[in-house]
């Protein structure tokens, strides 16, 4: 119900919203819960386990109890906190786990069978038989337990990611932090201050209560405003500080768009990364409560919370109230309540001597409420006189509070433990706890508001003065400043369940059994009876868990410790986590000069390359793919082949380099000559392969295979800084500054003498000829070299002209009878060679292994060179490359197949090798494919049995020579 | 004779207003590498000061003379930006001619800073000179050329993702900024 004459909400703008299907009304600057309270709606969710009906229990990103599910179709978003929730015009929310309605769960049944689900009942109970528990068990468990659900559609919505520096990060916008950030501020230091909620101001937003000679709020407007007009100060609202991690660095969760209808392009969440010299945190405390029995009826709550829904939003939870704590702090709840004229039916305070705080309300001191009445609802409270005679009052509301608990997750994120306060029952951060972080206000157990203010600014001063600014200060405000008193009350003893963890519905009962069972350490106590395992974290329950659970134990608090935090401090959404890698921004595109979207493009890395280029009236890749084939061994072919790896080295010194990288020798290569090599890595085993050409005295240009790219340029880095850092030489990437092309076929020469300003021929470019050529005056490189083993060059020009060549170059070889071929024929083609790629120079393959033992020279050294020599690498028996040609008619050899000999039955002990490469040569017409083979080069004409177990694919192959199209080379010397 | 016709890196690609920052292909220039060779960097220095009046970039540091600027690229590399007759000065360094390899992209406004800390993992708001670091994916050099102006360079083949990975942050933020 709403209270007259309280809050901040603008009563003037009223927001219709929906809760299950039924209208409701709020106002602006209302959250889900109190929108709810305020329209007199108690239930608003069914507990974890037991289907129990359950309200709002804290006005925080705590809460356990009110999860809702917002918005729908494919933008559902489930488990949102109703407290958490700004209430929007047209927000739609429906409650969650319960069938068929919130009001008649047939799940409810479950609280029926209580005394069979106790701490640990599915791991004695769904024992037998074994089988059962996959199928059975555990499918039911998992419908009649849990939470919200996605709707398992992707969503539309964006998620975004961000990075920021600061000097002194402040987690936390109540008192404390606001002076943190005040006075980091005014020293000079560059300061971010985050709060999880809409506004700053923290706890002072829910308190009646001056700050100066002002209202509090009125003081927060102010310290607000002055940050604000600060350049080296910046405000995160809605930003809630996850975790801390190594060195100063810092998740954060910011709520962009959660309190709107629509986003409108917006992201939805952004999750931050920041980093920060120096921190401070000021995250508050947590009321936490007092279990007695059924203390989770709707309209149970924590008593601070009480007092926020009064104070902020004017709501109460009911007409008639009653107030019931061990300390001061629930005093000033029931005093609120009364002097905002609602009933208060009883403060109740456990302890006898306690002065009553709260002005005119009926005081019961020495009482304990043993019992709370009424099931979807509370309709009454049982209490115990200090005699211990009992009786029953009725009351719609309570609010509980056993104490403040210090919000010290953070603090030990990194793995350092708090320590307990004996004068304030509760454990505080250690200092240093994460390094470089301070700990101001409640949340390191200095609970007034004067205290809050202090501490805030001298941690913001000390957190500036360490890193050289110089600080005197603000003025701090007078403010309240009232000890923090209580005697610890957890849990109060008698019959029934009494709730600890209200997300897991986990009872004082399930904890002492546990103990009892000896899952007596608190880290086996949680995971036995699930205590502190939900969305919330236990943020309202551990402290008391681990309380009952050192009563049980008869350990003390200190000694029985805390459980870890870890984060996220509060639930993060796994797409904010993965923000920034939706569609395309997963990964960056990398297109030739020559790319066209219309193509059939594959991935090589990064790159784009065309699979095949079609023609009108091709309806497979293999009618492409064999006509492009023929074409380049009958006419003339044009493919980009500018993703290959290209690095100008220049030096004096760059053949003694090549000499040490390749296994064959470079340095007497002569300028205007290019040559094939091939790379090792330190194990011996073959790295890469590609030509290297010598452009003149001190400048040559490497090629990698697209590949290897990287890897080779990182070789090279390490090899010179390693090896050799004193050779006069530099090396860097030109892959993007080349755009260039294979011209290949019989016609290819045809083809350039029509194109270049001066003719080449084989006098003037023989086969491993390189040199400067000319094309329309503009300055290209010609290769003479071919990896599909017809007459062929490579042509490159400045990536700038890259596209407007290629489409020259075509429309030149289409009149010549060939045209544009892609990656399939271009494999064709080399498998038809026996060239290598890396499918056969996977990391696993030696030179001896290819059959390229003698490219390791023996006159020199080179990386790889001694450790390639080992006995077992050399070995005969070792899998060699083979060609490969099924016997059998239309019998295929498919990559990854294995090969056995002829009558060998096909197990993994008579494997002989495997399949690497396989393709349909238009040439030969007929399957041929590329393997290794144990002793392979000595079993040439032998027939082996190729199995794809896999595929069940079973074929007799011939063993022949790699090479089985133009074995001697003559095409592409012609 | 044949005619061979130029294209840019970034296509058809126009200058883009998104809230309150530009995003704009930068106009071509000759984008040089330089890398001394090992134990040289004094006397390139002082060859480089002879001839243009800029020095060789400390790590992370840009030179300047008039319209030609020298960006620090890496250990032992920087990128000569503008136009200088270098081969016919004998320096004792790899000079690799890059104006096609890199693509530039120029990043403007008062958000411009803002935009960039949704892609780039460096503390772009209060940098100088160059870093390289990498904007979502891509690896790139990125320079501050004003208090609201930056530069961004990556590989050709990349610069659509660039151009894209850059509007998206910028819409987003021009979005975010139009929410109540």
């Amino acid at each position: 119900m709403r209270v007259d004459g309280k809050g901040r909400i603008d009563r003037e703008a009223p927001l219709t919203f929906r809760f299950d299907g039924h209208d409701h009304t709020g106002f602006e600057g209302d959250t889900l819960a109190s929108a709810l309270m305020g329209d007199g709606v108690r239930l608003m969710g069914r507990s974890f386990k037991y289907h129990r009906p359950r309200g709002v229990m804290t006005a925080g990103s705590e809460e356990p109890n009110a999860l809702v599910t917002t918005r729908s179709g494919t933008r559902s978003d489930p488990n949102v906190r109703a407290t958490v929730q700004e209430l929007y015009e047209g927000l739609e929310a429906r409650s969650q786990n319960r069938w068929p309605s919130l009001g008649f769960d047939l799940l409810g049944m479950n609280d029926l069978a209580a005394p069979f689900l106790g701490a640990g009942f599915y791991y004695k109970t769904f024992m037998w038989p074994r089988a059962f528990w996959e199928k059975l068990y555990e499918p039911a468990i998992r419908r009649a337990a849990g939470l919200g659900a996605l709707s398992g559609k992707a969503t539309d919505e964006i998620y975004e990611k961000a990075f920021a520096f600061c000097d002194v990060l402040v987690i936390g916008g109540g008192p404390a932090g606001l002076m943190a950030a005040l006075s980091a501020g005014l020293a000079g230091a560059d300061v971010i201050l985050c709060d999880e909620d809409a506004e700053f101001g923290g706890r002072l937003l829910a308190e009646a209560e001056q700050v100066g000679d002002a209202p509090a709020f009125d003081w927060v407007q102010d310290t607000v405003a002055r940050l604000n007009s600060m350049d080296n100060v910046r405000l995160m609202t809605r930003t809630t500080v996850t975790g801390a991690y190594d060195q100063g660095s810092f998740g954060a969760l910011e709520r962009v768009a959660h309190h709107v209808a629509d986003a409108a392009g917006a992201p939805l969440e952004c999750f931050w990364r920041i980093a920060a010299k120096r921190s401070v945190l000021c995250a508050g405390a947590l009321e936490r409560p007092v279990a007695f029995r059924d203390n989770d009826r709707p309209g149970v709550m924590m008593a601070g919370a009480m007092r926020s829904y009064l104070n902020r939003w004017g709501v109460a939870p009911a007409k008639s109230l009653a107030v019931f704590g061990n300390n001061d702090d629930a005093h000033r709840t029931a005093r609120d309540l009364a002097q905002a004229g609602v009933h208060v039916a009883a403060l109740i305070d456990s302890r006898a001597d306690a002065p009553n705080l709260a002005g005119d309300v009926p005081y019961f001191p020495g009482h304990l409420v043993t019992r709370a009445y009424g099931r979807r609802g509370l309709e009454a409270i049982q209490l115990r006189r200090p005699d211990g005679s009992q009786f029953k009052m009725h009351v719609q509301g309570l609010g509980v509070s056993g104490g403040w608990n210090p919000s010290l997750h953070l603090s030990c994120h990194m793995n350092v433990r708090p320590e307990w306060r004996d004068d304030i029952a509760a454990f505080v951060p250690r200092p240093d706890a994460v390094p470089g972080m301070r700990v101001a206000g409640s949340a390191c157990g200095q609970f007034s508001t004067a205290e809050c203010l202090k501490s805030g600014a001298g941690a913001g001063q000390e957190a500036a003065q360490d890193l050289g600014f110089a600080a005197s200060g603000p003025q701090l405000p007078d403010a309240e400043d009232a000890p923090y008193r209580l005697r610890r009350l957890w849990a109060v003893e008698g019959k029934g369940r009494a709730w600890l963890d209200f997300q897991n519905d986990v009872t004082v009962k399930d904890v002492v059994q546990a103990a009892a069972e000896n899952f007596a350490s608190v880290e086996h106590m949680k995971r036995y009876t699930t205590q502190g395992m939900a969305p919330d974290q236990g943020k309202s329950s551990n402290m008391l868990a681990l309380a009952v659970l050192a009563d049980a134990t008869g350990r003390g608090i200190p000694e029985t410790g805390t459980t870890t935090f870890r984060p996220p401090y509060t639930p993060v959404a796994i797409a904010a986590m993965g923000a920034g890698a939706q569609g395309k921004t997963y990964a960056p595109e990398r297109f030739t000069t020559s790319h066209d979207d219309s193509l059939p493009n594959i991935e090589a890395g990064l790159w784009y390359r065309p699979s095949y280029v079609p023609k009108a009236g091709e309806k497979t890749w293999r009618e492409s793919c064999d006509r492009e084939v023929q074409m380049v061994r009958s006419a003339v072919g044009i493919c980009d082949v500018s993703t290959l790896g290209k690095i100008d080295l220049q030096g004096p010194d760059v053949g003694k380099l090549l000499d040490f990288v390749y296994t064959n020798t470079f340095g007497s290569l002569k300028p205007g000559r290019a040559r094939y090599g091939l790379m090792l890595r330190e194990d011996g085993f073959v790295m890469d392969d590609g030509t290297c050409a010598r452009l003149d005295d001190n400048r040559w240009l490497m090629t990698s295979t697209t590949a290897a790219a990287g890897q080779v340029m990182r070789h090279l880095d390490w090899v010179q800084q390693a090896f050799c850092p004193d050779l006069a030489l530099r090396f860097t990437s030109v892959t993007e500054q080349w755009a260039q092309f294979a011209v290949a076929g019989p016609k290819s020469r045809e083809l350039l003498n029509d194109l270049l300003d001066q003719p080449i021929s084989d006098e003037t470019f023989p086969f491993m000829q390189c040199g400067v050529v000319s094309v329309g005056g503009i300055t290209a490189r010609l290769f003479r070299i071919s990896f599909s083993g017809e007459h062929a060059y490579e042509i490159a020009v400045p990536a700038r002209y890259g596209a407007s060549l290629f489409e020259t170059l075509v429309s030149r070889a289409e009149v010549l009878g060939g045209g544009a071929y892609g990656m399939e024929a271009l494999n064709v083609m080399r498998i038809e060679k026996g060239h290598i790629t890396h499918a056969e120079i996977h990391g696993a393959t030696t030179a001896f292994d290819i059959g390229f033992g003698r490219m390791i020279a023996a006159k020199k050294d080179c990386v790889g060179k001694a450790m390639a020599a080992r006995p077992g690498l050399i070995d005969t028996a070792r899998e060699q490359l083979v060609g490969l040609r099924p016997v059998d008619a239309g019998g295929e050899a498919p990559s990854g197949a294995h090969l056995f000999d002829a009558g060998a039955e096909p197990v993994r002990e008579n494997d002989q090798g495997y399949v690497t490469s396989t393709c349909f040569s238009p040439s030969l017409g007929e399957v041929r494919a590329l393997g290794f083979l144990k002793n392979g080069p000595d079993r040439h004409g032998e027939v082996v049995k190729l199995v794809d177990h896999m595929r069940g694919i079973e074929t007799r192959c011939e063993v022949t020579d790699p090479v089985v199209f133009d074995p001697e080379g003559g095409r592409l010397r012609g | 004779m044949v005619n061979l016709k130029t294209a840019s890196a970034f296509q058809d690609v126009d200058a883009k207003q998104i809230g309150t920052v530009t995003v704009c292909p930068a106009d071509e220039r000759v984008l040089t590498l330089i890398a001394p060779l090992p134990g040289q960097t004094p006397a390139l220095t002082e060859a480089m000061e002879g001839a243009l009046g800029l020095g060789f970039p400390e790590p992370g540091g840009v030179t300047r003379a008039g319209d030609i600027r020298c960006v620090w690229m890496g250990r032992d590399q920087a990128v000569l930006i503008g136009s200088a007759p270098l081969a016919e000065w004998q320096w004792p360094a790899l000079i690799s001619d890059q104006s096609d390899g890199w693509a530039v992209l120029k990043v403007s406004g008062p958000e411009a800073a803002e935009v960039l800390a949704r892609s780039m993992p460096i503390n772009v708001r209060a940098m100088e000179g160059a870093a390289r670091t990498q904007c979502g994916h891509i690896p790139i050099s990125v320079s501050r050329i004003g208090p609201e102006n930056y530069e961004i360079m990556c590989f050709r083949s990349m610069a659509h993702s660039l151009f894209r990975e850059i509007a998206h942050s910028a819409a987003l933020l021009a979005a975010r900024r139009e929410l109540s």
